[in-house]
């Protein structure tokens, strides 16, 4: 059995496939392309004609032209955004809930994803009394909603979505109770 | 559920972007001259290329101009590329859902293997009867003896989620170690919310 029929855990970080991919691309094309003109020049004895401006732009670049300043600036920028890129940790995709039943041999986990999260909240927020639309964002174990509603005074309306919401993320079992933030805006501002 | 190459990615794209930025940075020192200067420095013997100084020298054309030199860039433009391949072929995800589980495997009474798809239909089909489940799948992985399961059980935003992840905990599994005669390894629950409720016409009575 191969080692990669196991399974991993469902709680991740953002794997980075999309800066991954575009890096892969650029490298296929540079490789390919170096791989090509390279060939060329072996069967014909002469690099091809098509490089010929290129070249005449590199022989007539000393170090401080403005190309050469304008590629390491782009290059040194690349550079930190990839290493930023594969440092910051990213959000994860998920809350653990409480799997129950511990008296199985097995292990349990449970996640409930970012998406759930919000659209739980909005779904229970749209129910309360005085609330006209809402929109959830989550960030690790806070969700925030914003609320719209036709009430000139909201009064206490900001507690009471909070309290509800947080009532229903909570009956989820999470292992760490979420945040629940709330912004309230009337449809008359 | 499907499963992906985070720390491969991460480290690959840290390796490129340092490479990226001391390749940067070098031009950087030698265009603005401090190379020389931080090379003098940290002690270091020789000197670099002054600012006015043009990029490609006569000794770097001829090094051009070798015959050697085309072979080693088609070898190492097509190691580039195919390893870029194998980078970009291993952003696709993947279920890695085990192979035919060898339930019986005695060579004298004959082999009796199980497609884990047959099990993960099955699975799927009990989580989706459970009301409020809108959607589900499930992925078998590990062995006949080791199994593990895995199941995406997407619900609707009114419906109790203990509920569901009780149901599937003893239930659902415990259906599977009885057709599989083992105890499940591990037990995976991913758990998604639609939106189907907000976008179902209101009847107003």
């Amino acid at each position: 059995m191969s080692k990669t029929s196991r399974s991993k855990s469902l709680r991740r970080r953002p794997s980075r496939a999309l800066a991954a991919s575009i890096v892969a691309i650029i490298l296929l094309a540079v490789g390919s392309a170096a791989a090509w003109i390279s060939i060329e020049r072996l069967s014909t004895g002469a690099w091809p004609g098509y490089l010929s401006p290129a070249t005449r732009w590199l022989t007539s670049l000393s170090w401080n032209s403005v190309g050469l300043w304008a590629t390491a600036i782009v290059l040194a920028v690349i550079g930190v955004s990839l290493l930023l890129t594969a440092l910051v940790p990213g959000k994860f995709n998920g809350i653990r809930l409480q799997a129950g039943h511990e008296d199985r041999d097995r292990v349990t986990e449970v996640l409930l994803s970012n998406r759930a999260l919000t659209r739980l909240a909005t779904a229970h927020a749209d129910q309360i009394d005085g609330v006209t639309s809402s929109k959830a964002t989550s960030k690790g174990r806070r969700v925030h909603l914003r609320v719209t509603s036709p009430l000139r005074q909201p009064g206490d309306l900001r507690r009471r979505v909070a309290d509800a919401v947080s009532e229903r993320l909570q009956s989820t079992a999470p292992m760490t109770n979420p945040k629940v933030g709330v912004n309230v805006r009337s449809t008359d501002d | 559920m499907r499963q992906g190459v985070g720390s491969f990615n991460r480290t690959w794209l840290a390796i490129v972007g340092i490479l990226a930025l001391l390749l940067g940075t070098a031009g950087l020192l030698l265009a603005s001259g401090l190379g020389n200067k931080v090379g003098q420095a940290l002690g270091l013997p020789g000197a670099l290329a002054a600012p006015t100084q043009s990029v490609v020298t006569p000794g770097v054309q001829s090094v051009f101009e070798s015959p050697a030199i085309p072979a080693v860039i088609a070898t190492a433009g097509m190691i580039l590329a195919i390893l870029a391949l194998l980078w970009l072929v291993k952003q696709i995800p993947r279920k890695n859902q085990a192979r035919p589980l060898r339930l019986h495997a005695d060579g004298a009474d004959g082999l009796t293997t199980c497609d884990p798809q047959v099990l993960t239909e099955a699975i799927s089909q009990q989580v989706e009867a459970f009301p409020g489940v809108v959607r589900s799948g499930a992925v078998l992985r590990g062995t006949a003896s080791s199994p593990e399961l895995t199941v995406h059980a997407t619900v609707s935003d009114r419906t109790d989620i203990r509920e569901v992840v009780d149901y599937i905990s003893e239930h659902t599994a415990a259906d599977l170690e009885t057709a599989l005669e083992t105890p499940l390894q591990r037990l995976a629950i991913l758990l998604d919310v639609s939106n189907s409720s907000r976008n179902n016409k209101t009847i107003v009575l």
